[in-house]
């Protein structure tokens, strides 16, 4: 209540305050006018009466140190009224006193309610006793002339107080000049002042209109102002035997001395890029002007294709067609792609098409996902609300994994709720359902920045509509302008798994193949690897080097019994089997969904749904999984993955309480030696896993 | 038609990624664990405990969810000899080939030589010594500690240094077998007792006629009587458990790293039990094909691959696959004991006294 009262009593007295102020400037400038009406009805002794206490007053406020800028000028008329009036009424001391004091407000102050000799002369002397004046020319003219923070006109000359003063001249495109001087009253200085140009201005001449002038991989202008606008110009673009109509004038920055890199860009037209030396005109400084440069039309033939394909194709906001879809004579330059497919998901990107007879733009369609901002904890709000939140903006749009739609929800509060602790699940849960229905996406996104132990840490919570929990990915925060470190930790691709190859070295056999896909039946288990490319290879370490060289294909000659044959093998598809754990479960969920969704072949089909069932079996939702794993149709191909999905059913019966079905599949399992590994790689043997689980099913029971 | 052909195995193989999770979840169908670090502990501690009891699938599933979490060389020791019980050798050697210690290196390239490549053994002689002959007339046993040799005969243990001088001896009257436990101490069975070192420790009347007997899990032992019984005893000699075994005339008993029980009967046949007696597999056919004549002793590998000696004085080398992988004969040296250090070294004795240690 105390503080409430204060408050308003500060208030009041400021409102206060004010008005005292306006009445008190109100009534000066009333007294003022009724002064010099006395001065010029020659009531010399009235208007000083009228006038003496305003300038006393004035003379108060400034011994006090009160005195404004602002009172000057009222200030500055007060006392010119008296002291013509007390010179007048013959006071010549007090006018002089006057007069000085108005000098040291201002030396180039003239008097300007008299114009008598007398009086001037007068005026003129008291300030040759106080001043010296500055006499100086400046080159280029349109300089500006700066003496102790206050502009001048160098045109005239300069009444400057006794003792030392700062002149600086400046304009831009040139250095700029200071100086000290010391100056006596009664003195004339002469001061000569020649800037040095340290740039150029330069032209340039392009076109057609519009065409955008990158300077130093930073926008300068277009090209709006026609050519023929000005004599120079038009005469200038004559002198190449072109028409000045064509051509549109940039009339850029001033220019530094060297090299600078320019780009002349327009959409549909080809790019120009160049290296602009500029050199200096010290003597006169003239203008560059850049020989005409006119862009020629540029189109390339755009090719656009999809997984799926039957999608449908918008750039720039203009439906195109379906892919696949083949663009005649399509702009080069910059474009916005959308790629999609009603609910089969969505491809959103840009392109840039330059020097390129065709353009092949081929694209997987992605999930979208809703960003919704960045929040963070005091001690790196700056990192929240600076160049990390924005450029994490920014670089969250190329990330490869989703499309990005960012949220234009007002609520600055919003990314809050996906990061206090005590806001109950529930809560998020409805609000993702919410806005991934309102924008149309699939997860939701958001970011924090926050302090533990002495690290800065960067955040991103992934949140998918109906299922609790979240997917986070933390990186140290070590660059506030750079997000890369969490967007690749988010974006992180898995390295491809494709052959799994794992190779020993004996000592009497040299090397040995230890571990490799099952299905193949060019290797086995224990052949022996004596050669690579036809190298001879007697260890490991011999191996795996002969692996690295730059040939895409490998022959391997290996040894099994007593006979010897040579094998082909795509280098690309060979790599050592590395497993970890995968923690992105939602992301996984939703790539798995935009697989089965996008899927063409019936072998994607099947890869698609185990994938995704193994996704929603970590998601918790075993029906879903069930099902997922009930649409897998095994063809003769992939009958190797019979046993697997059986087993993957087995934990989503055993999960839903279906002992029975569960242990009627274990028993198929253990019947079917024909694949022996879970999946497609011999990491995991399956029959120890079958036999453990249907103990512990009759155990439970 | 595979899948690999068509290069559509990415998306798949990305979620195998998923599999030590996915084991993770199997262990959660039936949720019992609270804590985390808890259930590491626990976890493992049920894999080992599945593992000495001859329950390897449920082993191997457990130490497959600590996979992410373990990789100690005590995990890596279950997890590999676990896998060779589930018969895949060529997985533990991958599973032990990158990111282990001399000793685990040493492990795997045993396990690659002799149960992937079926490897020759070389018999290369190491060492030769000398004892007396008079010792090497009686002698029931030998072991080693590594450093000195023990050496058993009717009457009395000898302790000999490298160089062949007895460096200790001890009495032990009726002694039958001879050992070396963890503690390298010698291990003898006697008719009525079992020595650890020089102590000499009782066995329960329960037990009569002992003729064998081998490390067991926890640092006990089994005990072969003539009655065709198994007896499972600590160190105190104290019965765990008794056990009666259906084999007619049974003569040695031994076990492997992976405690599987082997025993050998009078007429020549190895009949081998998982550590909780369930039989896994016979050897008998295998051996008759090569000229084996009858079995008086033998031993088996880290692996369980067997090493037997029979009564031409031959030693016969196979795997658990039941392959024949070579024979040591010499007219010169007709081994009459021998010892296996379960890995690479066979120390054999002839009746002349000559000890030969051999590399194979």
């Amino acid at each position: 209540m105390r503080r409430f009262l204060f408050l308003i009593f500060i208030i009041f007295s400021t409102a206060l305050f004010c008005q005292i102020e306006i009445e008190e400037v109100g009534v000066i400038s009333e007294t003022l006018d009724k002064a010099m009406d006395l001065f010029k009805n020659y009531k010399f002794e009235k208007c000083y009466q009228e006038i003496n206490p305003i300038v006393e007053s004035f003379k108060k406020s400034e011994d006090q140190g009160k005195l404004q800028s602002s009172d000057e000028p009222l200030y500055k008329k007060s006392l010119e009224l008296r002291g013509v009036s007390s010179f007048l009424l013959g006071k010549e001391t007090e006018a002089k006193e006057d007069f000085a004091k108005i000098i040291k407000l201002d030396p180039n102050h003239n008097l300007e309610i008299t114009s008598s000799t007398k009086i001037t002369r007068f005026y003129d002397t008291i300030r040759d006793s106080l001043c010296g004046v500055l006499n100086i020319s400046v080159e280029p003219e349109e300089a500006n002339l700066v003496i102790d923070s206050k502009v001048f006109n160098h045109k005239m000359p300069i009444y400057l107080l006794e003792g030392l003063h700062i002149i600086k001249v400046e304009l831009l495109g040139y250095d700029s000049f200071s100086k000290e001087i010391r100056i006596s009253s009664s003195e004339t200085l002469q001061e000569s002042v020649k800037l040095k140009p340290n740039s150029r201005k330069v032209y340039f001449f392009i076109k057609p209109k519009g065409t955008k002038l990158i300077i130093d991989d930073k926008f300068s202008q277009s090209a709006d102002v026609n050519s023929s606008e000005k004599i120079d110009w038009a005469n200038f673009v004559s002198s190449y035997n072109l028409d000045p109509k064509d051509y549109y004038v940039v009339e850029s920055l001033y220019l530094e001395a060297g090299n600078h890199k320019i780009k002349v860009t327009l959409p549909c037209f080809e790019e120009k890029v160049f290296t602009l030396p500029i050199s200096l005109d010290l003597e006169n400084n003239k203008p560059g002007y850049i020989k005409p440069i006119s862009l020629s039309k540029e189109t390339a033939l755009l090719k656009v294709e999809s997984h799926p394909s039957n999608a449908k194709v918008e750039i720039d906001g203009s439906l195109y067609g379906m892919t696949p879809l083949e663009l005649k004579d399509f702009c080069s330059g910059e474009h916005s792609v959308r790629i999609y497919k009603e609910n089969q998901g969505e491809y959103r990107g840009k392109i840039e098409i330059r020097n390129v007879k065709e353009y092949l733009l081929k694209v997987k369609l992605r999930p979208t996902v809703l960003y919704v901002g960045i929040t963070s904890d005091q001690e790196t709000l700056n990192y929240a609300t600076g160049a990390f939140g924005s450029s994490l903006k920014e670089n969250l749009q190329n990330i490869s994994s989703f499309n990005i739609k960012n949220s234009e929800e007002q609520n600055p509060l919003l990314p809050d709720l996906f990061f206090t602790k005590g806001v109950e699940e529930s809560e998020q849960r409805k609000m993702v359902k919410s806005l991934c229905q309102k924008y149309n996406c699939e997860g939701l996104l958001v970011a924090r920045t926050f302090v533990q132990g002495e690290n800065k840490i960067a955040s991103l919570r992934l949140f998918v509509p109906d299922f609790d929990g979240f997917d986070e990915t933390n990186s140290l925060l070590i660059d506030n302008s750079d997000p890369s470190f969490l967007i690749n930790n988010f974006d992180k691709v898995k390295e491809e798994k494709k052959f799994v190859i794992s190779v020993v070295q004996s000592e009497e056999r040299g090397v040995i193949l230890l571990c490799f896909d099952p299905s193949n039946r060019d290797l086995q288990k224990g052949d022996k690897i004596l050669k690579v490319n036809g190298v001879s290879v007697s260890n490991e370490s011999e191996f795996i080097k002969q692996l690295r060289g730059e040939k895409e294909k490998v022959t391997l000659t290996v040894e099994r019994g007593l006979s010897s044959k040579d094998v082909d093998l795509k280098k690309s598809k060979i790599i050592k089997l590395f497993l970890s754990r995968d923690e992105g479960l939602r992301k996984r969920f939703l790539l798995d969904r935009q697989s089965v969704l996008s899927s063409e072949s019936s072998e994607e089909k099947i890869v698609s749904e185990i994938n995704l069932g193994i996704s929603l079996i970590y998601l918790g939702d075993y029906k879903q999984a069930l099902s997922s794993f009930e649409k897998v149709n095994l063809d003769e191909g992939n009958l190797f993955l019979s046993n697997s999905v059986k087993y993957f059913k087995v934990l989503c019966f055993v999960k839903e309480g279906n002992f029975e079905e569960a242990k009627k599949l274990l028993l198929e399992i253990a019947s079917d030696k024909s694949n022996p590994y879970l999946g497609n790689t011999n990491e995991v043997l399956i029959s120890p896993l079958v036999s453990d689980l249907y103990s512990r099913i009759n155990e439970r029971r | 038609m595979s899948i690999f052909k068509k290069g559509k195995l990415l998306t798949f193989s990305i979620s195998l990624l998923l599999f030590f999770s996915f084991l993770n979840f199997a262990g959660d169908l039936f949720p019992s664990k609270v804590d985390e670090s808890k259930e590491i502990e626990s976890l493992f501690n049920e894999a080992k405990a599945d593992f000495y009891k001859g329950n390897l699938p449920s082993s191997y599933k457990n130490l497959m969810i600590l996979k992410p979490y373990s990789n100690d060389e005590e995990y890596r020791n279950f997890m590999f000899f676990t896998l060779i019980g589930l018969g895949a050798y060529f997985d533990a050697v991958n599973f032990l080939k990158d990111n282990s210690s001399p000793e685990e290196k040493f492990l795997s390239n045993l396990l690659l030589k002799r149960d992937c490549l079926n490897l020759k053994p070389k018999f290369a002689i190491k060492e030769n010594i000398y004892i007396s002959k008079q010792i090497a007339r009686k002698i029931r046993g030998i072991t080693s500690d590594g450093e000195s040799n023990f050496i058993l005969d009717d009457k009395t243990c000898y302790k000999f240094d490298k160089g062949g001088k007895i460096v200790d001896s001890f009495q032990v009257m009726n002694g039958s077998e001879i050992s070396i436990n963890q503690k390298k101490e010698a291990v003898i069975l006697s008719k009525d007792s079992l020595y650890i070192g020089k102590n000499k420790i009782y066995l329960p009347s329960e037990i009569e006629m002992p003729i064998s007997f081998c490390p067991a899990p926890y640092d006990n032992y089994y005990i072969l009587d003539g009655k065709g019984k198994v007896f499972l005893i600590d160190s105190s000699a104290k019965i765990l458990e008794e056990r009666q075994i259906l084999i007619k005339n049974a003569i040695k008993i031994r076990t492997d790293f992976l405690f599987r029980i082997f025993i050998l009967s009078k007429d020549g046949i190895l009949y081998v039990y998982d550590a909780s007696f369930n039989p896994l597999i016979t050897i008998s056919e295998k051996l008759k094909i090569n000229d084996i004549g009858a079995i008086t002793d033998f031993s088996v590998d880290y692996f369980g691959n067997p090493i037997l000696l029979d009564k031409n004085n031959a030693i016969f080398i196979f795997n658990y696959s039941q392959n024949f992988l070579g024979k040591f004969y010499d007219e010169k040296f007709k081994v009459k004991s021998f010892f296996f250090d379960g890995g690479e070294f066979l120390m054999a004795v002839d009746k002349n006294g000559s000890i030969r240690k051999f590399q194979l």
